[in-house]
């Protein structure tokens, strides 16, 4: 057999070779396997060995690029990847580097869920003149949803912040797995035969597409439908969706998006009010203090006497108010001397005469110009010191 | 009083309170009104406590409701 190359190599020139060679030819790869050794990075990389019955090879996928799968991969995840041949020339490895990675089936599964949602479609399921409103002030909120998940959690502490008065009806259900459709369903049958509520969330958290399946079951989607108590929509998070949604009388993207939109109302009026009672407070503020103004007119002795007998009865007290009208009143007329008597504290100190007081002394040529810098004199020169009580005529000598 | 009515009235006040024709006198009695139902409306949306419950049962027919929180 002839050699392939009539003089020796270096391991380098024959890593390069190599390198050249998978690397050129072996690009705009796609692979199916399943997941193995998934070791994510603290640096955000994820590093990870693509295998099946017969073969392994190493993977990585660089932070770059794993933002945009929408699946948490995990040991045994079959998978589909896009990516290319890599050669770490220092170690003689090769990998593939992942750009895309999708779940196995993934395109199957949103194949079959098109195929659902046009069906629904012409079953009536998603017809928007049956979907009811929601109510605005709802007293009772059944959630559907499992009863350990941090979608209820979520629900929970936003409803408790938004309207801690609202009752909610928890009905558990199982939301993932083969049972789940058939038990979500059975609570919304639940909550309508019994009228449990006035208002109904199904939810659940992130997941995957498979995890959210049972959303898109037609047992779900019918019941949804039929619902007499209207219901919200609040499965996964943003990007997800699940067939439910479209049966919905109203979407939210998230479980704590679902509660914020049936506490809406609440949120409104509880500004609202906060909003008036300011507004009550400022135009009372301001219709005193043009009474003050009209009262300033009068006597100081008159002036206390009327403001007194207007506010000086207990029911001009404020309720809970940490300082009366009476007290804010009164306050205003001991301040009336007070600011006079502050005034003429205030025009005191501006004037220069005081800062000479303090025992400072202004420096002025015999033109009477100010002099405030060193550099305004020369050796030889006179000038005038202004003491507070006079002046007296200075000769400039030498630098101190 | 119901709570939309409430606050109609609170929002009639603020309108008479901006208004130079109401009396000083009224205007505080006014006020006075108006801050007591605006606190009695933020009780309401506030303070009041919701009950967290959870349905026990799988009957269609018949729910046990017991306490969560």
């Amino acid at each position: 057999m002839a050699e392939l190359f009539d003089v020796p190599l270096s391991v380098s020139e024959l890593t390069a070779l190599i390198k050249k060679t998978l690397e050129e030819g072996f690009y705009g790869l796609t692979v199916t396997g399943e997941i193995s050794n998934f070791r994510p990075s603290s640096t955000g990389h994820w590093f990870f060995t693509l295998k099946d019955e017969g073969a392994s090879i190493s993977a990585v996928m660089f932070k770059g690029s794993t933002w945009r799968v929408d699946f948490s991969p995990k040991e045994g995840d079959r998978v589909v990847i896009n990516g290319s041949l890599d050669v770490y020339a220092a170690r003689g490895s090769y990998q593939i580097k992942v750009e895309t990675m999708t779940l196995a089936g993934y395109g199957e599964i949103l194949a079959e869920l098109e195929r659902r949602k046009r069906r629904f479609l012409d079953l009536g399921y998603f017809a928007e003149e049956r979907k009811r409103p929601i109510p605005a002030f709802p007293q009772r909120l059944g959630v559907v949803t499992s009863p350990t998940g941090a979608a209820l959690q979520d629900i929970l502490t936003v409803l408790g912040r938004r309207a801690p008065g609202l009752d909610v009806l928890v009905l558990p259900a199982v939301v993932q797995g083969e049972s789940a459709a058939e038990s979500i369903a059975a609570r919304i049958r639940q909550a309508n035969s019994l009228l449990l509520c006035d208002v109904l969330i199904v939810s659940r958290g992130g997941g995957s597409v498979e995890d959210l399946l049972p959303f898109s079951d037609e047992a779900v989607v019918k019941e949804i439908a039929q619902s007499q108590i209207p219901i919200v929509s609040g499965i996964g998070h943003e990007v997800d969706f699940a067939l439910a949604d479209f049966a919905a009388d109203l979407r939210a993207p998230t479980p704590s998006a679902a509660a914020e939109l049936v506490s809406a109302s609440y949120a409104q009026l509880r500004e609202r009010v906060e909003s008036l009672a300011a507004t009550l407070r400022q135009r009372t503020q301001s219709r005193l203090s043009i009474a003050e103004a009209h009262l300033a007119r009068g006597s100081r002795k008159s002036l206390a006497q009327r403001t007194l007998t207007l506010f000086g009865s207990k029911e001009f007290l404020l309720a809970n108010a940490t300082r009366s009208l009476t007290q804010q009143i009164e306050q205003r007329l001991a301040s009336w001397e007070a600011r006079l008597v502050l005034a003429g504290h205030r025009l005191e100190a501006l004037s220069p005469l005081a800062v000479l007081e303090r025992g400072y002394a202004v420096v002025q040529d015999l033109d009477g110009r100010v002099i405030a810098s060193r550099e305004g004199t020369a050796i030889g020169e006179q000038l005038d010191i202004r003491f507070i009580d006079g002046k007296r005529r200075v000769s400039v000598e030498e630098d101190p | 009083m119901s709570f939309e009515e409430d606050i109609k009235r609170v929002e009639e006040i603020a309108d008479k309170l901006s208004s130079s024709l109401t009396p000083l006198e009224e205007a505080i009695a006014l006020f006075e009104e108006g801050m007591a139902l605006t606190k009695k409306l933020e009780k309401i949306l506030a303070g009041a406590k919701r009950k967290v419950e959870i349905v026990a049962g799988e009957d269609p027919d018949s729910a046990e409701i017991l306490d969560l929180e």
